[in-house]
């Protein structure tokens, strides 16, 4: 049959049998970052976006993707399509956090991240835990996956902060470092909030495993304009610049 | 297989009326079967729910339409309800349910289940529907919606019908469901608010868990806190939902404390009967299954 759908911000025209896998047609039309691990929908390595909803390619057929707007990893960051592909800050907070090693879970764990950030812009480290859920990584233990979402969030937030301006930028980078920082429990450091200004639960003193501090985010390069708090899904850019550590 | 898209009703009921017809809802059990299964087993064509409106609302409604509620458990529909409903699509998706201001507000003890279901993405995809048409012992909206009450509506092109959720589940994904009909909506009475609701499910991990054993269960506590009616109902310790009337019965007239669930959970211990599996023995299902009760008292 003859699908159109849009795949990472083009429009994309195939012919394809009805039933084939969505990971299989995505990965033939070149989308490498979307990965097969266990193709029964528990490892999480297929993860597309959806109209902007995390879902698992391995169990989509290609005749439902008919009409749909698909951002997998490589279309989560942004540039001009014909230019550099510059990367989504999630995408750079988990290289700049080192929660990527063999890369494998990467593409997926950033979708997931990408579609809790839309829900919930400033996740405890709880909410983390619980929106990567369906994403399996058996590198890292998941503990700087979760540091570089909050990390991401912080930045994300920060982008919208520059919209109202209304947030002291020394707040801000308190709030970074604190919120950064390792709870001295999980469930101790739940119950914080990466909100700017916001208290925080977990003084950066106290945190055993050692805080760690954050490049000031007015450092950085900043992508703004771009967040992943649209629903309808997220794609800014084209491009086939792989990101998210496709392997 | 062929993949179809019915717009509405007529057009489903149309699809299903051909032979090797099979309807696709989340996918998330489905297609993992099709494929561990021959290609020769495959229905001809898939009928895909996705794209009819119809089955994808929510709405509380004035209640009065049941019949076939009245269960050997007795009437189906706690004293204690507001003769509402709240009718669920059965093509709204677990997240859909979830995130709905009516499920929270009326329902948590079905809420409470979603929200360990599956994972994220899974709750995306998956069905209220497609979960209660899986009829696995360990689906994890059906101890809810049968300690709830719940009726599902099922409906063919010859017309549509309604059964009691226990009337439903027939066994191990076995179902009431003729050829050519559909799950279109389940009915769920509103329990009143002196109804306390509670899940519970232990699993081998946090997400992605197939349940080990869980409890649903609905309290309602009259004057002074004495238990006017308890509806309890376990998942995987049978071949389906399973309620234990002796416990019920028991807890009528005490107050939700340790020692009258512990003696509740006594005469669940005598009367369930679980098997082993990969997940768990028989015997540790049976004491998890009493235990689960203790934790009324934290209500």
């Amino acid at each position: 049959m003859k699908l159109s759908f849009t795949l990472n911000g083009r429009a994309v025209q195939v012919a394809a049998a009805p039933d084939q896998r969505a990971v299989d047609l995505l990965r033939e039309l070149d989308a490498l970052d979307v990965k097969e691990g266990c193709g029964t929908g528990e490892c999480g390595a297929c993860s597309v976006l959806v109209d902007g909803v995390h879902k698992l390619s391995c169990l989509l057929l290609a005749a439902q993707l008919q009409g749909r707007e698909l951002t997998t990893a490589a279309g989560l960051g942004g540039g001009d399509p014909h230019g550099p592909h510059v990367p989504h800050p999630i995408q750079r907070a988990f290289a700049e956090q080192g929660a990527v090693q063999c890369g494998f879970c990467t593409p997926g764990m950033t979708i997931a991240a990408a579609a809790l950030l839309a829900e919930n812009p400033a996740p405890t480290r709880l909410e983390v835990r619980r929106g990567i859920s369906g994403n399996l990584c058996r590198c890292t233990g998941y503990v700087k996956i979760v540091d570089a979402v909050r990390a991401a969030a912080l930045e994300l937030a920060d982008v919208s902060v520059d919209v109202s301006a209304d947030v002291p930028a020394e707040a801000l980078s308190a709030a970074s470092d604190a919120a950064l920082a390792y709870p001295a429990g999980e469930t101790a450091g739940d119950a914080s909030s990466v909100v700017p200004g916001a208290a925080l639960a977990a003084p950066a003193g106290d945190a055993p495993g050692g805080a760690f501090s954050v490049t000031p985010v007015s450092a950085r390069v900043r992508a703004k304009g771009r967040t992943t708090g649209s629903t309808t899904g997220s794609a800014t850019g084209g491009g086939k610049a792989k990101a998210g550590g496709a392997a | 297989m062929n993949v179809v898209f019915p717009r509405s009703l007529p057009e489903l009921f149309a699809a299903l009326a051909e032979p090797g017809a099979r309807i696709l809802a989340g996918g998330t059990d489905l297609l993992v079967r099709l494929r561990a299964q021959p290609e020769a087993a495959a229905p001809a064509t898939l009928v895909s729910l996705e794209r009819i409106a119809a089955l994808h609302n929510v709405a509380e409604e004035a209640g009065g339409q049941s019949h076939s509620l009245d269960g050997v458990f007795g009437p189906a529909r706690l004293p204690g309800t507001l003769h509402r409903v709240v009718r669920l699509g059965a093509a709204c998706t677990h997240a859909e349910l979830l995130a709905h201001p009516l499920v929270r507000a009326r329902l948590p003890v079905l809420a409470q289940a979603l929200a360990v279901l599956g994972s994220p993405p899974v709750r995306n995809m998956g069905t209220l529907g497609g979960n209660l048409c899986t009829a696995s012992p360990a689906g994890d909206c059906l101890p809810p919606l049968l300690a709830l009450g719940a009726e599902v509506e099922l409906a063919s092109a010859s017309g549509a019908r309604r059964l009691a959720l226990a009337d439903f589940l027939l066994g191990p994904g076995r179902t009431a469901l003729a050829p050519g009909e559909a799950l279109i909506a389940v009915h769920v009475p509103v329990p009143g608010v002196d109804v306390r609701q509670h899940f519970e499910k232990v699993g081998r991990r946090e997400a992605l868990a197939v349940a080990v054993v869980s409890l649903a269960a609905l309290v309602r506590l009259g004057h002074g806190g004495i238990i006017a009616e308890a509806r309890l109902a376990w998942g995987s310790v049978g071949p389906t939902v399973w309620r234990c009337p002796e416990a019920e019965a028991a807890l009528i007239g005490r107050r939700l404390s340790l020692t009258a669930l512990s003696e509740a959970a006594a005469l669940v211990r005598a009367r369930v009967r679980p098997i082993d599996d990969v997940r768990a023995s028989a015997d540790y299902r049976r004491e998890v299954a009493g235990n689960l009760l203790l934790r009324l008292a934290e209500l």
